[in-house]
């Protein structure tokens, strides 16, 4: 008998209660590229039929796929989160929703965000570049004062 | 706001009666003194642009991000002389575009025109989204209701008041914007600790206090050129350094230009207590205002309120009353009716400051968002006007196809960059091709212009 | 390599008073410009 309740109350926890609250939907590609270290993450949710309390988002970042060593970088009722600063690598990020009742969803499938920044060689070209054309703006307008005043 | 949009246009009124030639109302009587004319140069500057990208920028770039939003103020510094100068070769002046009709001919002048009127057009339109928004986002306006307020007291008072109008309100909204701007500032300092938000970003976001960020370091002089390019050809710099009394101008420039160095920075650090503060930001162009609300209360937010409609106001009146001068005076007097009467020529120009309005209402009525983003396309467009100007103000040997195809070369190569490389190298890569075709045409096939020409002392040659 | 945090620091706080001199010099300049007469 014991044996029984114990199996019902697993069956309830797996597929009643907790795991049927759904799970967010990250709005970004699987896997996403940025060469400035910064994007939007934005996830979309989906409440249960007659269920109307809102959801606080626990949304997760983690250098490793397998979320070993995860960090909570967010907690609370937005659909999105602008992320900046990055350094070079990748980032997994997931995302569940908790309720009001005590309930969680699974972690959502995680997007995967390489951050790669632009070569030093090219920058360091560009503000070169920049550097020489500023300079002549510079030369041409100041002498140009000069001679006509 | 009610109350502010009131006081503007009651100013507008008043100052109205002060603007009864067509001179006075496009260029406040070309007698405007100091104080007034380095308040107006500082207050157009500061756009909505100033203070709601300046913290996106830190949020994204970091501290190379502000200075580099900062080096825009070089736009105001290398133009103080081209100010002296303008007022100098056509005393009798009206606008940019009569500079590139009597400088370079037609062919120049209509794209130099298309370059400018789109500029011009699209600031106006992101500035009154931007102003929508923002109402929404601070007091729960709907965005309709507060877009339509402002640039209907906006087209109010330029409307009454012309150039008078812009520039006396435009001293009365540099004022609100300096003392609100260190207002919050200082607020934030007082609450958090500049230590520990180092620390934070040190921790959560190491990139933006890195000094070698390639994609904020590309930035610098991009930006840089982005602001000389839009303050080198815009009307809006023009008839101001039209309207400021002989000896003024050069002065006013550089005055504002210190003015609004720090004012970048001032108002985009707040962005990078973010993480510090704990707040989420979920959409980068709105974290100025958000943190200040968050930081500050409710206090906070009708200062940040009244800071940026007095820097939305400032712009958008600008931009009103030099876009309908170029429409006025170089398509609708130059091309469709060289002979109108003065009575005449006013009441067009009150049509065409209408007419801009509504247009500008219209197009913002969607509140599409994708079309903020068509501004950036009008970086590598107004940076390849620079040189066509300087060298054209300052070089007889400067000439008209060197003007047309450097206009035409370097937006297009600047256009390129700016899908291939990324937008923070379109406008610095469109000055450098403009800078290269300008400079060779003059070598090559030197022009020997007679600056008397510009003041239409002698009739225009035909081209 | 980062910014020292002195420099960030004295970077903010230096803008915040530039600021506030600049909303100075604009009240001098217009009560000078009134005084001569020489507004617009």
């Amino acid at each position: 008998m014991q044996v029984l309740w114990v199996f019902l109350l697993a069956l309830m926890g797996s597929a009643g209660f907790g795991q049927n609250t759904p799970k967010p939907i990250f709005e970004n590609d699987r896997e996403n590229f940025s060469n400035s270290g910064y994007l939007k993450l934005s996830w979309t949710w989906e409440a249960k039929a007659g269920n109307a309390d809102a959801p606080i988002f626990h949304l997760q970042r983690s250098q490793d796929a397998a979320f070993a060593h995860a960090k909570t970088i967010y907690k609370g009722p937005d659909f999105a989160s602008f992320r900046s600063g990055l350094n070079n690598g990748l980032y997994y990020y997931r995302i569940r929703a908790a309720l009001p009742d005590g309930s969680t969803s699974g972690w959502s499938d995680p997007v995967l965000v390489e951050v790669k920044h632009h070569s030093l060689a090219l920058t360091f070209t560009l503000v070169g570049l920049g550097a020489v054309v500023f300079l002549l703006t510079v030369i041409i307008v100041v002498q140009g004062a000069r001679r006509t005043t | 706001m009610i109350l502010l949009g009131i006081l503007w246009v009651a100013l507008g009124v008043y100052w109205g009666k002060k603007a009864k030639s067509m001179e006075g109302f496009m260029l406040a009587g070309r007698n405007v003194g100091l104080a007034f004319g380095t308040a107006t140069a500082m207050a157009t500057w500061v756009t909505s642009n100033t203070t709601m990208l300046a913290p996106q920028f830190a949020l994204q770039l970091g501290i190379w991000g502000m200075v580099a939003y900062s080096t825009a103020a070089f736009g105001l510094f290398l133009f103080a002389p081209l100010a002296r100068r303008i007022k100098d070769v056509m005393p009798k002046g009206y606008t940019s575009g009569d500079f590139i009709r009597l400088r370079y001919g037609k062919a120049a002048w209509y794209v130099f025109l298309a370059i400018s009127i789109f500029y011009g057009f699209t600031w106006l339109i992101s500035m009154g989204m931007a102003g929508g928004i923002l109402m929404n986002a601070l007091s729960g306006i709907p965005y309709q209701t507060g877009m339509t307020a402002i640039l209907l007291v906006c087209v109010l008072y330029t409307l009454f008041g012309g150039l008078y109008a812009v520039i006396g309100t435009d001293y009365i909204q540099s004022l609100i914007i300096m003392i609100g701007i260190v207002i919050v500032g200082a607020a934030v300092i007082y609450s958090i600790d500049l230590e520990t938000v180092y620390t934070d970003l040190r921790a959560e976001k190491p990139m933006l206090l890195n000094a070698l960020m390639p994609a904020a370091v590309m930035a610098i002089f991009n930006n840089l050129m982005f602001g000389i390019g839009e303050v080198f050809h815009s009307n809006v710099w023009w008839s101001r350094a039209f309207a400021m009394r002989k000896g003024v101008g050069q002065r006013a420039y550089n005055l504002a230009g210190f003015m609004w160095l720090p004012v970048p920075i001032a108002a985009g650090f707040i962005a990078l207590t973010s993480s510090s503060m704990g707040v989420n930001i979920t959409s980068p162009d709105m974290v100025g205002p958000l943190m200040a609300g968050n930081i500050l209360g409710k206090t906070g937010a009708i200062i940040v309120f009244i800071v940026f409609f007095s820097s939305l106001a400032s712009s958008i009146d600008s931009l009103l009353a030099a876009t309908a001068d170029l429409i006025t005076e170089d398509i609708y007097k130059k091309m469709i009716a060289p002979n109108i009467g003065e009575d005449k020529l006013r009441k067009a120009s009150s049509v065409v400051i209408v007419g801009l309005g509504l247009l500008a209402w219209l197009v913002c009525m969607p509140r599409i968002g994708t079309l903020a983003t068509v501004l950036f396309f009008a970086g590598p467009m107004v940076a390849s006007t620079i040189y066509p100007i300087a060298m054209g103000l300052f070089w007889k040997s400067a000439n008209a196809r060197g003007a047309l195809w450097a206009m035409l070369l370097g937006t297009a190569i600047g256009l390129i960059a700016y899908f291939e490389l990324g937008w923070y190298t379109a406008s610095l890569i469109s000055a450098a091709v403009s800078i290269v075709v300008t400079t060779a045409f003059a070598k090559l096939k030197p022009a020997n212009f007679d600056w008397n020409y510009l003041d239409e002392k002698i009739p225009e040659k035909p081209n | 390599m980062f910014f020292p945090q002195p420099f960030f620091k004295i970077l903010i706080l230096t803008a915040l008073l530039m600021m506030s001199a600049g909303a100075i010099t604009l009240v001098g300049m217009l009560v000078k410009d009134i005084q001569t007469k020489r507004l617009w």
